[in-house]
């Protein structure tokens, strides 16, 4: 009754299996490691596609599970030239650029979005929360090349490099868009130029 | 980077997101295991073929090029054919329209206002039929009407097939299986959860593996039951109800030695495709497997409370799978079912064959869970701590947590 020591082991390497061996393992059809490659990653794309799209929950849900079920489909394509994260995020952000195309729905930028939890004295909350509400507004209104420059590169820390190559275009191409973003959010908080 | 570059950055992290709770992770991670289990990985010998597809596919296209340039103008076929057919009365306020996606097309049927009934057949990987409102979206094969007022979801029934209802009810996202007979009204499921107590925290026993007084409210309560669900209306009773996501185990953090329910897991949904044709339109269904048909049938008498029958059928299910998941998670089932029914020597010999069977399963962290309750209320804390120890490896954190606080809970050994 009591468990071979072998089982342990089986389950001590699921969990310390590397992401790209879980992404080949996807790619024979083990299911189970799709399973745990969207433990692992599938917070980050919740989060990465929440930004790039506003929209009802079940919605994101949708593109986020889509998501996961294109690297399925095309784990066998991975190449291994950047990380699985950046592989995810590729997929992730073409699935929603995809949606936007199609669909052309807006939501209301960001008006039910929670107030985050203040910080230091009160005027400084409500300063960071104005700040915030603007950012977000103003994030809404980029155009979708330029959003999703700026999630990739500054929100989700992806290197320039990986981000241009999983979004398909050249890395000067990023770097105008991901200025272009930076520039029109900062005029957004700060209007009147105080924070450049 | 400079400093302004640095304060956006710094302050866009902070932009709150769409941060899925437990449950709905939970469904997603269901949903998505088994659309994958139904979509294989494409393969290199695939792409040389879509290679070769697309010479010839190019090929074809010049050809066609030519003959339109040389014959005269006629009228252009339709680049996407809709799957839906759709009978609605003419006072209905709808819009039918259909896009490309990454994977085939998207077809959307919003309906404002009306009653609006809708047939689909089976359509190709990849294309999706889904009829949305302001606040729900349905998705299903087979026949289905939806009557909707004021932009909002009032009811559903499945006449043949099977659909998929998401709806969101007072601020919380619910999904709801409904297979060919059902009547699903998210008003009536909406009074029943205002009216449903949570469940009470329990301390670790065996009891562990019995059915809840009581489901709890959110994802739980719009699931389909056989008969006595609230909210659902058996137009004809059947036996094919689709099986919820599982359910979350969570870890108190109160006291160690409270554990959380294991045994409540409960299958991803299956969808049960009906066997007779459509009045509407000609959709092929597919027959299920005996497996499936065992499975369901276990499943739902496992809700009615019949947890003998439901061994019986469950255990079906497990014999005639062979390495099917689905007959994997059948043996699981049957060991939750033998417990409930109170035989925890076959449940505990049950439970050792799937764990041995089943290396890869998602639910072993579970089941040795339970294995290690059932010994450890016998007198085998040796073993029941085995078994928790093995759990604390589960690439679940909840699990993991759950076997620690098991092992918290035991003695200390000697």
């Amino acid at each position: 009754m009591v468990p071979l020591r072998r089982l342990d082991e089986r389950l001590a390497g699921l969990a310390e299996i590397s992401d790209e061996a879980l992404l080949a393992a996807c790619g024979v059809g083990d299911s189970a490691a799709l399973g745990a490659l969207f433990d692992r990653y599938h917070e980050a794309v919740y989060r990465l596609v929440s930004r790039l799209i506003r929209s009802e929950s079940y919605e994101i849900d949708d593109l986020v599970q889509t998501t996961f079920l294109e690297a399925w489909r095309a784990a066998k394509k991975y190449s291994a030239r950047g990380s699985v994260k950046s592989f995810l995020f590729g997929i992730a952000a073409n699935t929603v650029r995809h949606y936007v195309r199609s669909a052309k729905r807006r939501r209301d930028a960001y008006a039910d979005w929670p107030a985050p939890l203040p910080g230091g004295s009160p005027d400084e909350a409500a300063q960071r929360a104005q700040e915030l509400k603007r950012l977000a507004a103003a994030l809404e209104e980029l155009p979708h090349d330029l959003r999703t420059a700026y999630v990739l590169c500054d929100l989700e820390e992806l290197p320039g490099v990986e981000a241009a190559r999983v979004l398909g275009i050249r890395a000067g191409t990023l770097w105008r868009r991901l200025h272009e973003a930076r520039r029109a959010l900062r005029e957004a908080i700060d209007p009147t130029g105080g924070a450049r | 980077m400079s400093d302004d570059a640095d304060r956006l950055r710094e302050l866009g992290k902070q932009l709150p997101f769409d941060r899925p709770d437990h449950e709905r992770r939970e469904a997603v991670r269901s949903s998505l295991l088994v659309a994958a289990t139904q979509t294989e990985p494409s393969t290199a010998r695939k792409r040389w073929l879509l290679a070769g597809g697309g010479f010839a596919a190019g090929a074809l296209a010049a050809a066609a090029i030519a003959v339109v340039v040389v014959s005269p103008r006629e009228p252009a076929a339709p680049i996407r054919e809709a799957h839906a057919r759709i009978d609605a009365p003419p006072t209905a306020n709808l819009e039918h329209t259909v896009t490309a996606t990454t994977t085939g097309t998207d077809e959307v049927v919003r309906v404002r206002a009306g009653v609006v009934r809708v047939a689909v057949p089976e359509v190709k990987r990849g294309d999706r039929v889904r009829m949305q409102t302001a606040d729900a979206e349905i998705e299903g094969t087979g026949a289905y009407e939806v009557a909707v007022v004021d932009d909002r979801l009032e009811r559903v029934t499945v006449s043949e097939g099977s659909a998929r209802v998401k709806v969101r009810v007072q601020g919380e996202q619910q999904h709801v299986f409904l297979s060919a007979g059902q009547t699903w009204r998210p008003k009536i499921v909406t009074a029943d959860i205002a009216l449903t107590p949570p469940a009470p925290d329990r301390e670790p026993s065996s009891d562990d593996a019995r059915p809840a007084p009581a489901d709890k409210p959110g994802v739980d309560d719009a699931r389909p039951a056989p008969a006595d669900k609230p909210g659902v209306d058996d137009v004809k009773p059947t036996k094919q109800v689709a099986a919820p996501p599982s359910a979350p185990t969570t870890v108190p953090k109160s006291s160690p030695a409270r554990v959380p329910d294991v045994s409540s897991t409960e299958p991803e949904p299956v969808r049960m495709p009906a066997v007779t044709t459509l009045d509407v339109a000609k959709a092929s269904v597919k027959q299920p497997s005996p497996t499936e048909q065992h499975f369901q049938a276990g499943w739902a008498l496992l809700r009615a409370g019949k947890a003998h029958e439901a061994a019986v059928e469950l255990g079906a299910a497990a014999d005639a799978g062979g390495d099917d998941p689905l007959a994997t998670d059948a043996r699981y089932f049957q060991a939750v079912a033998l417990v409930r029914a109170g035989d925890g020597n076959q449940a505990e010999r049950v439970l050792v064959a799937f764990l041995d069977r089943a290396p890869h399963s998602l639910r072993r962290g579970r089941a040795a869970i339970l294995l290690g309750k059932l010994l450890r209320d016998r007198g085998d804390t040796k073993s029941a701590r085995a078994w928790f120890e093995s759990a604390q490896t589960d690439a679940d954190p909840a699990i993991a947590a759950a076997a620690k606080a098991h092992l918290d809970a035991l003695a200390p050994p000697r």
